[in-house]
């Protein structure tokens, strides 16, 4: 009897024993509080093609943030949207945030896309201002271009800046009210996507160091402030810039021989099947030609134009929908140079360098974590939000792990990483 | 069709693996002395354990064991420092066996064999790390063993049954396709098919005192048709996963087993083992799975199994005419490279101590008790080398009750010492 007692009491002590402990958690060296977040619509939260409640929440430097707090780390606030939809002005018009959902083509097919929510009354409100009252740790604004980091009157050309009522001063002067210990930094993206996107002017590299010098020096004047800066990756590998086909001119005999006719003489052929759509291109001898396999076309063109607007075939798609060879090779050049002034300005700054890029790169081939496989891919791709250029929760939070390494690595800290299968994932109806 | 058959293989491919899956509880007696059992011919269960030494058993006797298994897993994932348990259901594996002859002087003896030598039942539930990898797996195997065994001059006992099996295998995991309420979307396998092989042995007298055996537990094949596998996923794909019928290809391990077992005195017993599992002989591959889908990307398959030993101890000492003690230890290699640990078979190298005894009841009955503590080592994948990129660590451990009862149909008189060989 004594013998059936003793196992009872051996399978009670390994029923209720912890297998294996915690590893002890710790912020070693690295300051924590203010912590203050600068950088385009990745910072700010912007996902889903709209600043929402949930990106802000699952944004990288929200996450960082939550992640810090369990070393020590204080409050970050953000400005939240009052409109979980969030808002976005196109054309100047509101709109609220990208969803997966249900439309009819102009085919009067029901095709799954990302849908714009609707327009409420806290929409408006969201322009305005903002749930979450300040200081603010996230300065992340959408579309923040470096040479709107000194820019007085900011709202007047970055909306988003109204809301955080700090109209009366700079962005440089409201960051550095803030007196930041702890900074991270990701700047130049919208200075690149503004001209691959909207053709805006380029931002010549040096012009971009000579921006983002009174920053660093504001922020480096107190030397016990730990400052994070990231590279940028090649946006040409974002999903916007691959998810419409090179050739997805779907002929048939008669539709090719219609084509081959209207083009004749133009150097351009179609058959039966896929072809290379038919672009604008003012130096080619007609004014159009062929698109090349290794050219882009962006996600903002209109599909419907393409489906049933003859776009592509007898009307050439307009040179703003596409990224050329030229262009191309421009917008990686801009990417690589911005990245050697960035790491040149972290060594002169004392600045930790985070190499985001390194972070993109690995989804060209694409990688698994815990056995959902992140690549460039739309939607199943896992890391970029509906917009295709703008990173999913599960993004946001790789990248925040990016951050949380270096400080871990440079400071002798161990704060816990971000679980990224446990951040929400995209949803589909 | 690649896409999809890959992440089903991998789905599948590591469900059964090693010591963790292999189940040493085919007979109370010799779980109670580290599972040795191929060499010393302790009643009807060695027709699993060597169909050669049956014919050395003295008595028909009837012999029906049962175990609570109570396995326990904890995972750390790498960076997050999270801990995860592994639920830890409880299975029941079970093992019967009936031998028989006219004559006990006859030199040959049939048997029956009905046991589970695999099983599984592992739930890391639905929303844990790891959930797209693995979320719950059960894998039952019964082996049907008829078995004839024969002795030569009462020294050399040779003996051989046919396997025939049946499996049955669920396995569900996460698929990262969320639903509006954030739940994440599911496959979920299952499966049903039977094989057949067998199980040879060979038993030495070679001293009173001394005894080698070896037996060979043939790999068997399963294929069937019967298996389903279910996605529930978001309405907008529901188009793009369809439920599908899956054929199964399974092959469980081969086994060589040899054993010593050496009697310095006739109330004692030693034996070692030695198991030597062809895991490199293990699949387990769900095909003819013919709807295309790129929607997910395929998953990386994880490499082959080696194989692997295992080394047992074990003892017995009778205390008296009712009562004899058993006790033993083994040590179980994994058999699952670097790289390719699975929550579903947490593989490690696991060492165990082992306890029995028996109660002898008159002639006719005896009951037997066992108990195993499996401690599994902790092992640790990386994030960049494991092939699903689950990096963390694995720990765990196991308890396993087992209780039989041996029914003796014989009329013969019952010897102060247990079934041990005729003098040749």
């Amino acid at each position: 009897m004594k013998y059936c007692f003793f196992i009872l009491l051996l399978v009670l002590a390994s029923c209720n024993k912890d297998l294996l402990d915690t590893e002890p958690i710790d912020r070693g060296v690295l300051p924590l509080s203010p912590y203050v977040a600068i950088g385009g619509s990745e910072t700010a939260g912007f996902a889903d093609g709209a600043l929402h409640l949930q990106a802000q929440q699952y944004s990288y430097p929200a996450l960082i943030a939550r992640q810090l707090q369990q070393v020590g780390g204080g409050r970050f606030a953000q400005p939240l949207t009052i409109d979980s939809g969030g808002f976005v002005l196109l054309d100047g018009q509101l709109n609220s945030r990208l969803k997966l959902g249900y439309k009819f083509d102009c085919k009067g097919n029901e095709v799954i896309t990302p849908v714009r929510g609707e327009i409420t009354a806290n929409t408006l409100a969201s322009y305005t201002s903002s749930s979450e009252s300040g200081p603010y740790g996230n300065w992340g604004l959408p579309f923040l271009k470096v040479a709107q980091i000194q820019e007085q009157n900011l709202s007047a050309s970055n909306n988003f800046y109204y809301r955080m009522g700090a109209d009366t001063t700079t962005l440089l002067v409201a960051i550095n009210n803030r007196n930041p210990k702890l900074f991270t930094i990701w700047l130049g993206m919208e200075d690149i996507l503004d001209n691959a996107i909207n053709q805006a002017p380029e931002v010549a590299p040096i012009n971009f160091y000579n921006y983002l010098v009174p920053l660093l020096d504001s922020l480096t004047q107190d030397t016990s402030a730990a400052g994070f800066i990231a590279t940028l990756p090649d946006v040409t590998a974002f999903p916007f810039f691959n998810t419409i086909p090179y050739n997805a001119l779907l002929l048939d005999q008669t539709m090719a021989d219609a084509l081959n006719q209207t083009y004749a003489g133009t150097g351009m052929t179609f058959k039966a099947g896929n072809n290379a759509m038919v672009i604008t291109d003012p130096t080619a001898p007609s004014g159009k030609r062929q698109i090349l396999p290794t050219e882009k076309l962006v996600l903002s063109l209109p599909l419907d134009s393409l489906k049933c607007g003859n776009w592509g075939a007898q009307v050439p798609v307009s040179a703003r929908y596409v990224l050329d060879v030229q262009e191309l090779e421009f917008l990686r050049y801009q990417v690589e140079n911005y990245n050697f002034f960035i790491k040149d300005l972290a060594t002169n700054k004392g600045l930790n360098v985070v190499d985001i890029n390194a972070l993109y790169q690995r989804l060209d081939l694409g990688f698994n974590i815990n056995g959902q496989v992140f690549n460039n891919t739309m939607i199943y791709g896992g890391f970029f939000s509906l917009d295709g250029i703008n990173p999913s929760y599960r993004g946001a939070a790789l990248i925040a792990n990016e951050f949380i390494r270096v400080m871990n690595a440079n400071y002798r800290a161990s704060i816990p990483l971000v679980s990224i299968g446990q951040q929400p994932g995209i949803v589909i109806p | 069709m690649r896409g999809l058959a890959s992440i089903l293989f991998m789905f599948c491919s590591s469900a059964l693996v090693a010591g963790g899956i292999q189940l040493a509880l085919q007979g109370v007696k010799q779980s109670g002395m580290g599972g040795t059992g191929i060499s010393n011919p302790l009643d009807a269960s060695t027709i699993y354990f060597n169909p050669g030494a049956l014919s050395f058993t003295q008595k028909n006797s009837l012999n029906l064991n049962a175990f609570m298994l109570l396995p326990k897993f904890q995972f750390r994932e790498e960076g997050t420092n999270k801990l995860y348990k592994m639920s830890s259901g409880i299975t029941i594996p079970f093992a019967g066996y009936w031998s028989w002859n006219t004559n006990p002087k006859q030199h040959w003896k049939i048997g029956l064999g009905v046991y589970t030598p695999f099983g599984t039942n592992i739930d890391w539930g639905s929303t844990w790390a790891g959930r797209y990898v693995a979320a719950n797996s059960k894998l039952n195997v019964y082996h049907i063993q008829p078995t004839f065994s024969y002795n030569i001059g009462n020294r050399v006992g040779v003996g051989a049954g046919f396997v025939y099996s049946l499996s049955s295998m669920e396995q569900g995991r996460a698929l990262p396709l969320a639903f509006g309420s954030g739940v994440d979307g599911q496959i979920d396998l299952s499966s049903k098919a039977n094989g057949y092989g067998f199980n040879a042995g060979l038993l030495v007298h070679i001293t009173p005192k001394l005894d080698i055996g070896a037996s060979y537990k043939s790999a068997i094949q399963y294929k069937g048709s019967k298996g389903v596998v279910n996605y529930t996923v978001p309405d907008a794909l529901t188009d793009s996963f369809p439920d599908a019928a899956v054929n199964t290809n399974m092959q469980l391990p081969w086994s060589v087993d040899i054993g010593v077992t050496y009697r310095p005195e006739p109330r004692l017993a030693l034996s070692i083992d030695v198991n030597y599992v062809g895991w490199s002989a293990y699949k387990n591959v769900v095909n003819d799975f013919a709807q295309p889908n790129s929607l997910l990307p395929a998953q990386p398959l994880p490499t082959d199994l080696n194989n692997a030993a295992t080394i047992r101890l074990g003892g017995s000492y009778d205390i008296d005419s009712t009562f004899t003690l058993r006790a033993g230890t083994y040590l179980d290699l994994a058999a699952v490279p670097d790289g390719t640990v699975s929550p579903l078979a947490p593989d490690a190298n696991r060492f165990a101590i082992t306890l029995g005894g028996t109660m002898h009841s008159g002639d006719r009955f005896e009951l037997d008790l066992s108990f195993t503590y499996i401690d599994s080592a902790r092992r640790t994948e990386s994030q960049a080398d494991n092939y699903a990129g689950l990096g963390g660590t694995y720990k765990g451990n196991a308890i396993a009750i087992g209780l039989a009862l041996n029914f003796n149909l014989g009329k013969r008189p019952k010897s102060t010492t247990p079934e041990t060989l005729a003098e040749p």
